[in-house]
């Protein structure tokens, strides 16, 4: 009897023993036919159409060699799931390659063949403080082609399925489309001066978007001044055109006759501009002067406003100009949301925001044969301001701001057939037409060689902001793990690689990348923000006019005194100024009152969120456990 | 057919026992209670400024890890001490059929806990454009994790017949397998367990599986793993209670 009561125990704990095996193979076997729901909105984990049409035009295997540290000890956790999602979307990848797509995983520990691999692979190692060493990076390659992605950073997880496209769009593209730049900001960085250099300062890197389409075009740097745009360029881009020849007018004219596409940043005042030498020290904090393609918007049938810049109360944000400095609302610094981006078109489809610190706008009719997208705009709360007030006191814009009703147009694009801006020909030399040496002067082109007219069809996208670009202004460059990782702030990155993919032809990867720039913000406090800020914008002016009020009243009774007494005041003066102090200080108590009142409606919102969050649902549950209680109660009396 | 009947019978019996009393009440005040507080007061939800419930999310095992337990250690423990046990199972009723019915009520009751949580999925709407397929992953997500957990407590409390012994030992367990993908853990057993089994350890942690709901994925592996631990702890309840039966 006993003993079978001990078979019975063993039997069971033997059981559980093997029943825990099987559901851990079960598990481990049924990982390999794994299925998953992508619920998200944005359909965030499932691959894109854009990766898709680039796995399909895969025509010959691809490896890809990913290389992980899978030693449970060496890996930080959060990386260790990051390494599981990476996998999980190459197996993604993997699915849809039609069994294009080999994936190879492997552990470099120290001194092993799978380290040497990934040295050879350009994958690199990342130091932990505690001074190992992991691994997560992979290489592709494809006949022989290889691209690596070195290090798989969580903070760029929304773009992990654009970077391995891009590595495999890559690896399959042989042919880089060349794309010139023309700018005259130093958006190629600045070399190392000598001199610096002996004082440990380095030249500057260049700007991230050219540093980015570096990776997936041919960068060529196109003088400001030549007369011919290289043949080879099959797009130009135009960054601050800033007092540019009509000659180099000429050059971009003749090369979008020729059918290649323009992409122009304008400014009608750009913060990062700034004089290089100025004789006035002061200067050198001044923003920098407009620029404009005039000659070719003129044939366009465009305008650019290079004396104003726009502000959006929509899109205002409160900044601290300078370091430690007050934050003051700044209605000309364009924080812009989804309102004014084109949600139609696919270069602006997936992007929800972006920045742009003063720009300009377009206006105008394109001529005949042409037609034109807006592609950013802004909303009808906006107004046309003077650039330097803007940058220097946005309080006072926000003051007297008066919404025109205008939604204004900040980046076009005119599609269609093009006519000449220079129908008469080649512009004069202007410098060396009072020269008298015409012997030296090269024989010029005749007007019979000017295109007058573009064969067909033909793209031309005008932005009306430069500073967009700078990097301050759209990527966070953090150092992570003793590498320079980017990290886009806003859509800006993206708005520009997506431009410039789309004309050079490649739209494949428009659709993967532009994932990235999608939050969820909280639109009822951003609306609550902007008509509160509106509310309370004409009390300020009303107190503002108060003061200036008195100001007047005290310098009319100082015109009033004899001239030997201006320099003391009158016992009207004095009462008139002591009520000036008071006034003042009741004026200052005003304006925090104003702006006080600006935060409490947030408080209160966020206040009554969590009332009603923590305290409702308890309070109807203790409610409804009371009632029914009492009701059971009533039914035992009445037993 | 008669099996659902039963099933439906035992787990009806045992729900309305939870509101028979004020435990029901009570226990479901603090569950709401306690995840108002960690998502707005320590979750930093409106600090976000973010139509996502990360932080209530977030909170879901920390919370469920000592909630759970509580809900489940009475379940076979309670039959124990006051003797019903033999009276249950003498019932027209199989052992496992007890075990699913009352694993069953005590899953419902959470489920209508964590459904009186819907305000906070109003209150992210109305502040912004929320992704409500994220949300739905999230609570599906949140209600696997939590039955994982109830298995686990269902499991102890067959153990013994002191509620409080299941509980601590419940919460253990559950606190086990949030870390046992954690260095601290892992550490611990690399330096005598093969690399291999170290593994296997590590991939019984319940947060990477979380995670993947919270990310808004429904993955069939984490779906499976969930459902894998709620299957084996209750079929370990059923081999505890046969040998409980066998042994008196």
């Amino acid at each position: 009897m006993k003993k079978k009561q001990v078979e019975t125990l063993l039997y069971s704990v033997a059981g559980v023993g093997i029943m825990l095996v099987v559901v851990v193979a079960f598990n481990y076997v049924a990982s390999a036919f794994k299925q998953r729901i992508d619920l998200t909105h944005d359909k965030v984990y499932t691959l894109s159409p854009g990766t898709k049409a680039i796995l399909n035009r895969l025509d010959g295997p691809v490896e890809v060699r990913l290389y992980v540290t899978q030693g449970a000890k060496e890996m930080p956790e959060n990386l260790k799931t990051y390494a599981q999602r990476v996998e999980d979307l190459l197996s993604e990848f993997q699915q849809n390659g039609k069994g294009k797509i080999e994936i190879k995983k492997l552990n470099p520990e120290p001194d092993s063949d799978a380290e040497d691999s990934a040295r050879l692979d350009g994958v690199e190692g990342q130091m932990l403080p505690t001074g190992e060493s992991v691994y997560l990076g992979l290489a592709v390659s494809y006949l022989d082609q290889k691209v690596a992605i070195p290090f798989f950073a969580p903070e760029r997880e929304k773009l992990m399925e654009y970077d391995i496209a891009r590595a495999i769009s890559r690896v399959i593209t042989t042919e880089k489309p060349v794309v010139g730049v023309m700018a005259s900001l130093p958006v190629f960085g600045q070399p190392m001066n000598p001199m610096m250099m002996r004082m440990g300062q380095q030249g500057q890197q260049p700007w991230v978007f050219i540093s980015e389409l570096q990776s997936d075009f041919d960068i060529k740097q196109v003088s400001m001044d030549g007369e011919k745009i290289p043949d080879e360029v099959k797009l130009l881009v135009v960054v601050h055109p800033k007092s540019i020849s009509d000659k180099a007018q000429y050059a971009i004219d003749q090369f979008i006759m020729r059918g290649g596409k323009l992409i122009a940043f304008l400014d009608a005042m750009s913060l990062v501009d700034r004089p290089a030498n100025p004789s006035n020290p002061m200067m050198a904090n001044m923003p920098g002067g407009p620029s404009s393609l005039d000659k070719l918007l003129k044939a366009w049938g465009i305008q650019f406003d290079t004396s104003k810049v726009v502000a959006d109360m929509n899109y205002a944000r409160e900044l601290s100009m300078q370091r430690g400095g007050a934050p003051q609302l700044m209605p000309a610094f364009l924080f812009m949301n989804s309102q004014g981006i084109n949600a139609d078109d696919v270069v602006t489809s997936q992007i929800d925001n972006l920045l742009l610190p003063f720009a300009g706008t377009f206006s105008g009719t394109p001529m005949a044969g042409l037609t034109e997208t807006v592609l950013l705009k802004t909303t009808t709360q906006s107004q046309l301001v003077d650039g330097m007030t803007a940058s220097f006191s946005g309080e006072t814009i926000a003051k007297e701001f008066k919404p025109s009703g205008t939604a204004y147009p900040l980046a076009i694009r005119l599609k269609g057939k093009f006519k000449t801006a220079f129908p008469d020909g080649p512009p004069k030399d202007e410098e060396k037409k009072d020269d008298k040496t015409e012997a030296e002067k090269k024989p010029e082109t005749k007007p019979a060689d000017t295109l007058k007219e573009t064969k067909s069809e033909n793209v031309v996208v005008l932005v009306g902001d430069t500073d967009l670009l700078y990097d301050q202004f759209s990527v966070q460059v953090q150092d992570i793990l003793g590498q320079r990782i980017v990290i886009p702030r806003n859509g800006n990155l993206n708005f520009v690689q997506n431009l410039v993919e789309q004309m050079t032809g490649d739209s494949n990867l428009i659709g993967v990348r532009s994932r990235a720039a999608i939050n969820r913000p909280f639109t009822v406090v951003a609306e609550m923000q902007a008509s509160a800020q509106e509310a309370y914008q004409s009390k300020l002016k009303e107190i503002e006019a108060k003061l200036a009020d008195t100001q007047k009243r005290l310098n009319e009774l100082q015109s009033k005194k004899e001239g030997g007494q201006r320099f003391i005041l009158s016992p009207e003066q004095q009462q008139e100024l002591e009520k000036f102090k008071h006034e003042e200080a009741n004026t200052k108590k005003e304006l925090k009152e104003v702006r006080k009142n600006l935060r409490r409606d947030i408080d209160s919102l966020e206040f009554w969120t969590k009332v009603l969050n923590i305290g409702a649902m308890p309070a109807v549950v203790i409610l409804a456990g009371l009632t029914s209680a009492f009701f059971k109660r009533q039914r035992a009396k009445a037993k | 057919m008669n099996a659902c009947s039963n099933i439906k019978t035992i787990a009806k019996r045992e729900l309305a026992g939870y509101f028979a009393s004020p435990v029901a009440y009570v226990f479901i005040v603090i569950f709401l209670l306690l995840a108002g507080f960690f998502t707005f007061m320590l979750g930093g939800f409106f600090e976000r400024r973010e139509a996502s419930l990360i932080s209530f999310f977030m909170w879901q095992p920390w919370l469920s890890l000592f909630l759970v337990p509580a809900v489940g250690m009475r379940l076979w423990s309670e039959e124990r001490r006051q003797g019903t046990m033999e009276l249950l199972l003498t019932m027209p009723v199989t052992a496992w059929q007890a075990i699913v019915g009352k694993f069953l009520a005590s899953w419902l009751f959470l489920t209508l806990a964590m459904v009186l949580t819907f305000p906070v999925i109003i209150t992210v709407n109305y502040l912004g454009h929320a992704d409500n397929g994220v949300i739905f992953c999230g609570y599906v997500g949140s209600l696997l994790l939590a039955g994982s957990y109830l298995a686990v407590s269902s499991m102890t409390s067959a153990m013994t017949r002191n509620q409080v012994i299941s509980f601590i030992l419940s919460v253990v367990i559950c606190l086990f397998l949030i870390l046992a993908g954690w260095p601290p853990v892992t550490d611990l057993l690399v330096r005598w367990a093969p690399a291999r089994l170290v593994e296997t350890v590590a991939a019984l942690s319940v947060i990477p599986h979380f995670e993947g709901f919270q990310r808004g994925v429904l993955d069939s592996r984490d779906l499976l793993f969930f459902l894998s631990i709620i299957g084996f702890s209750l079929f370990a309840t059923g081999v505890i209670l046969r040998n409980l039966r066998s042994g008196h």
